[in-house]
């Protein structure tokens, strides 16, 4: 082989080298000018689209570009290429150099479009651009027969390409605009007028070294074109060298013009832009001509960025304004700069060249865009070419490759911190690394801010108002432990519920809202005004009254409503205790004039209604008179009362007796309505409801008369005429202390309703409803009433709905007629007594010790517990709701149960939970008594128990 | 659907086997300089009245026989017996071991300046170079065509080392 060959050899393999080079700058590029989320994906693709297009250049591609040709078509032949003899060598260099022209213009299209395709359908891309369009439009322009006599059709007719200004980077430009108006922009890059949003690189240095090695193997790429190495070489270069400078020098004097600051892609992409423009031409034209259209490249390369841009076409590192359109402008500049004399003519006909040159490029333009839009059209309609829009945001190094850096992990650790909240973990600080510095300062920035929200957690922790959080749309975010200890549940259930629901709740078992009818309406979002709020807990039967101040603040574009509760119900009950205080001793006073009064007219009083029964009684009854009845009936009520009076005076309260209330009301209402002391009492309707009771209570019948007189005379006037009253009785134990307008301690009690349909009242005036006489009929004395009912040990009370009407109620101690049991049947049985209230304990314990039982007593499940270590017990009596022992209820039941399964339990209660009672019923209790107690019915049971527990 | 596949670049790998790249000149048979021997005499004739009027050859004896072994040179003049050293056509073959070789360069000179050259690998095949009247090579523009030249080049280069064309 000749000096000359082997020279030719080494020279196309260096370039060849130099090609390859251009790889790694493509890479550097791309990857700079890409977001680091996508980086690892663009690098990846530039090492594997290079072995692909290789792969296939060998397979069946360099066949088709440069084999026998097929009437300047395609090739036919040289796939799988192999070659052997002296030309071996030499056609292996070819070879090599022009795979790595082939892998380059599959590159190009990996830049455009960038951050969005997914990755096996670039290699498919790849595939069909190494396939079906590269290796046609190169056999056309580049293919020779065995003389190195053009054979493409293109070339016979003239078409001049040096080093692949239209073969190699148009047809990639092409390529990349069909796939780039398929698959379209980048999410973000333009807004919602349509206005381009600047995309930011990673990394401008590794661009810029990137652009650095394009220039350097673009010396390769158009000096190893000539496939030996001759004479021309060093113009190419020269012209390869001037056109870059060319492209990036016109580029940054548009930067005064355009009075903006410096942009380093479009000075890199001017210079490739010049590099591509005088790839076509550079071995026909000289340094001058070189220049200037690598400078004309430049300003194409200007307007083909704002052309896309005004399409909304999303070239991501701008290979279509570098290789596409200075790709044509460099194939046409051959006929307008090519050198007669370095083209070794007499004179070149620029017209005709410049004709060719145009069909040229609009044969390859179509070629090429057609072919492969109408491809990737098909593919997109089965396959998607482009990944999903979470897989964007997301980045391509996640989801195409499942790539970790550590970057990704800051970035994982941050979007942790957004997600949970959770400030106790801190991200992972990869040492010796830029980011690692950045998560370690981030770090500091948590320690910081969790040191702030631990103390502010601690405050709304600890505090003892509650706080909540929601937002516009009334969804609750967050609560403290206050807030949840007060409406009773866990804080982190609070999420999602309502703020609606949360603070007046509309069907909740264990509370109710009595928000006063004359309030606005309760709004959570009326943010700076004091809002009150009014409950009634319905298992510890107590009112509470909350503040309720809404804060309006906004978080990330987002209103959140932070809310203040403040219980107030100790204020309000000491306010209301206050006025009640003052009241009374107004009354008091008032009474104590009265009583001075009293003391004074009432033994002139009784003499004198004792002379008159005295007289009346004396009169001859000869001519019965029915005023002389009235009469001898007036004065002995006086003497009853002005009895009563001094009973009082000298006992401090009124003589009771046992009455049975049932009867006593029937006989008294009857009167009442016969006797028509009051028009009302005729025309109102009366309801009667004594739900057959029989029990007796303690009271003093006269001042109980007087008492109903009252408080019925005032029903019937709210009620009218037209709607009726009903009278109603029942008897009912209270395990707590009713608490309403008056406290009422625990006990047995025959209650007294009176139930009128009138027009309700305000309730800021029930608490001082029976201070004096009644705020409508003044001639109704209400002070009067309750206080005779005191004197009878008992209580009243008034409940009233605006609009609905008013229950005055009258709690009258039970009177016990503790029944004889007679002898026990069975002696010696011990009975375990738990209950917290006294006087039910001893009156229980009297009843079974009169049978021969022995009791024993607790007042909590422990205590009781303790006392059946030391002593066997045949049954127990268990109130099911000790106010003593929170933890009562089943719960001591089935301690009980557990530990003593063959004592009987019996469970008592008054208004005992239907759900409690169904469960221990279910777990092995023997039965329920239901207080107040029936005597005969609980000895009965007691009984029933005890015996089957000795026979047992 | 793989063993289609794989019958499929079977096909292809028979058919690149067969076509073997033809589009190489490495598959025309390029001239190749003749063995080199000891003994090998010139044989040089000028005679200014013929038309030929410069023959030469090498050859080796072989016994009594001249057996022509290297490079044969013909010139042809012109009409002008006076310009036949500035005006002719001349014709170099090669014979292998007394057999003349398929290809040959013929050169044309006018006013002592190489005009044209054809270098002729076969009756279909040729090559064909021309020269302005400065000697500079004339090219057309379908001779810039990439690769097409430096294919062509190397034809050149070897036939002009094998027929001794480069002084």
């Amino acid at each position: 082989m000749s000096t000359e060959a082997l020279l030719d050899i080494m020279w196309i393999l260096l370039c060849a080298g130099f090609v390859f080079l251009m790889q790694g700058g493509f890479l550097c590029l791309e990857s700079g000018v890409t977001r680091s989320k996508n980086s690892i994906n663009v690098a990846f693709k530039n090492i594997v689209d290079f072995g692909l297009a290789v792969l296939l250049y060998w397979v069946i591609s360099y066949g088709l570009m440069f084999g026998s040709s097929a009437a300047g078509w395609v090739g036919t032949d040289g796939f799988f290429y192999t070659i052997s003899g002296e030309e071996a060598p030499f056609q292996y260099s070819v070879f090599i150099f022009q795979a790595m022209f082939c892998a380059t213009g599959a590159t190009i299209i990996s830049g455009a479009t960038a951050e969005r395709l997914r990755f096996y359908a670039y290699l498919f891309i790849t595939a069909v651009f190494s396939v079906l369009v590269y290796p046609f439009v190169g056999h056309w322009v580049w293919a020779t027969d065995y003389l190195g006599n053009p054979s493409g059709w293109l070339a016979e007719k003239g078409f001049l390409d040096f080093a692949g200004s239209s073969v190699v980077h148009s047809t990639g430009g092409w390529v990349s605009l069909a796939l780039l108006i398929l698959v379209g922009p980048r999410l973000g890059r333009f807004d919602d007028k349509g206005k381009a949003v600047e995309i930011p690189g990673s990394n401008m240095p590794l661009a810029m070294l990137g652009t650095t090695l394009l220039v350097f193997g673009w010396f390769g790429f158009n000096g190893g074109s000539t496939l030996s190495f001759g004479g021309g070489v060093p113009l190419i270069l020269m012209n390869t060298l001037l056109g870059a400078v060319g492209g990036m020098t016109v580029v940054l004097g548009f930067i005064p013009i355009t009075k903006k600051l410096p942009d380093p892609g479009l000075v890199m992409n001017g210079a490739i832009a010049g590099l591509v423009g005088v790839t076509a031409n550079c071995n026909l034209t000289g340094p001058v001509a070189a220049i200037i259209i690598g400078a004309v490249a430049g300003v194409i390369m200007l307007g083909t960025v704002r052309l896309l841009e005004y399409l909304k076409i999303d070239d991501a590192v701008g290979a279509i304004p570098a290789h596409l359109t200075p790709g044509i402008w460099g194939t046409l500049a051959v006929a307008f700069f090519a050198d007669a004399e370095v083209m070794g003519l007499e004179s070149v006909d620029r017209m005709s060249m410049f004709e060719t040159q145009f069909i040229g490029v609009i044969v390859i333009g179509f070629w090429s865009f057609c072919l492969s839009y109408v491809l990737f059209y098909l593919i997109k309609k089965f396959v998607p070419l482009r990944v999903s829009a979470e897989e964007e945001h997301a980045g391509l190094n996640i989801s195409e490759h499942n790539a970790r850096t550590e970057t990704l992990f800051l970035l994982q650790d941050m979007e942790m911190h957004a997600r949970t909240g959770d400030l106790s973990k801190r991200v992972r600080v990869e040492p010796f690394t830029e980011v690692g510095q950045i998560a370690r300062q981030y770090n500091k920035v948590i320690d910081t801010l969790d040191l702030t929200m631990s103390r502010l957690k601690s405050i709304f922790q600890d505090l003892h108002d509650g706080i909540i959080t929601f937002n516009s749309e009334g969804n609750v975010l967050s609560m403290n432990p206050a807030a949840g200890k007060f409406y009773g549940l866990e804080p982190a259930m609070a999420g999602g519920l309502s703020a609606w629901d949360l603070l007046v709740p509309e069907s909740r078992d264990d509370l109710e809202v009595h928000q006063p009818v004359d309030h606005e309406p309760f709004d959570p979002f009326r943010a700076g005004v004091m809002q009150e709020i009014h409950y009634f807990r319905k298992n510890s039967r107590k009112d509470e009254v909350v503040e309720f101040v809404a804060s309006k603040g906004s978080f990330n574009n987002e209103v959140i409503y932070t809310g203040l509760i403040r219980d107030v119900s100790e204020t309000v009950q000491t306010k209301r205790s206050k006025s009640r205080l003052m009241s009374k001793l107004v009354g008091a006073q008032q009474s104590q004039f009265y009583a001075g009064m009293c003391k004074q007219s009432v033994p002139v009083l009784r003499n004198l209604s004792k002379r008159i029964y005295d007289l009346s009684l004396s009169l001859p009854r000869t001519i019965p008179d029915p005023r002389l009845k009235t009469l001898e009936n007036d004065a002995q009520e006086i003497l009853h009362l002005t009895d009563d009076l001094r009973y009082v005076e000298m006992q401090g309260s009124l003589p009771v007796k046992e009455v049975a209330l049932a009867p006593f009301l029937e006989n008294f209402l009857q009167n009442l309505v016969s006797e028509a002391k009051y028009p009302e009492f005729g025309e109102t309707k009366l309801s009667i409801d004594l739900d057959d009771n029989s029990l007796q209570a303690l009271v003093a019948p006269s001042a109980l008369e007087q008492v109903l007189e009252i408080l019925l005379l005032l029903s019937c006037r709210e009620s009218g005429v037209e709607k009726g009253v009903v009278v109603k009785l029942e008897s009912c134990y209270l395990d707590h202390p009713l608490s309403g307008t008056e406290v009422i301690p625990a006990g047995e009690y025959l209650t007294l309703h009176l139930v009128d349909e009138g027009e309700g009242i305000p309730e800021a005036e029930l608490d001082e409803f029976f201070e004096g006489r009644d705020r409508k009929y003044k001639d109704i004395d209400l002070a009067m009433a309750e206080s005779m009912v005191r004197h009878m040990n008992g209580f009243m009370d008034v409940d009233s709905t605006l609009g609905e009407g008013t229950t005055l109620s009258i709690y009258l101690p039970i009177a016990r007629d503790l029944e004889d049991p007679g002898e026990p049947e069975e002696a010696e049985a011990t009975v375990m007594l738990i209950d917290d209230h006294r006087p039910i304990t001893r009156l229980v314990s009297g009843l079974l010790h009169k049978i021969g039982y022995k009791v024993l007593t607790a007042e909590t499940g422990d205590r009781a517990l303790a006392k059946m270590k030391e002593t066997a017990v045949d049954v127990v009596l268990l109130d099911l709701i000790l106010a003593k022992d929170l933890q009562a209820r089943e719960y001591t039941f089935r301690q009980i149960h557990e530990r003593y399964p063959e004592i009987p339990i019996l469970v008592s209660g008054g208004e005992v939970d239907a759900q409690v009672l169904a469960t221990v019923i279910q777990e092995g209790a023997a039965g329920f008594l239901e207080k107040p107690y029936v005597p005969s019915k609980l000895l009965h049971m007691v009984k029933r128990e005890a015996m089957a527990k000795k026979n047992a | 659907m793989f063993m289609k596949l794989k019958i499929i670049l079977m096909c292809f790998i028979s058919f690149s086997a067969l076509w073997a790249a033809p589009s190489s000149i490495d598959s025309l048979g390029l001239p190749e300089v003749p063995e080199n021997r000891y003994q090998l005499d010139e044989w040089e004739k000028i005679d200014r009245e013929a038309e030929i009027w410069y023959t030469f050859y090498t050859y080796y004896k072989s016994g009594e026989d001249e057996v022509k072994h290297g490079l044969w040179i013909e010139r042809t003049r012109s009409r002008d017996r006076e310009r036949h050293a500035t005006d002719f056509e001349e014709t170099r073959k090669i014979y292998y071991e007394g057999e003349v070789s398929v290809h040959s360069v013929v050169s044309i000179w006018i006013n002592g300046v190489l005009r044209q050259r054809d270098y002729i690998l076969s009756e279909d095949l040729r090559v064909t170079v021309k020269f302005n009247e400065q000697g500079q090579e004339m090219r057309g523009p379908k001779a810039n065509a990439r690769g097409g030249r430096a294919k062509k080049e190397r034809i050149i280069r070897v036939f002009n080392d094998v027929y001794n064309l480069t002084n």
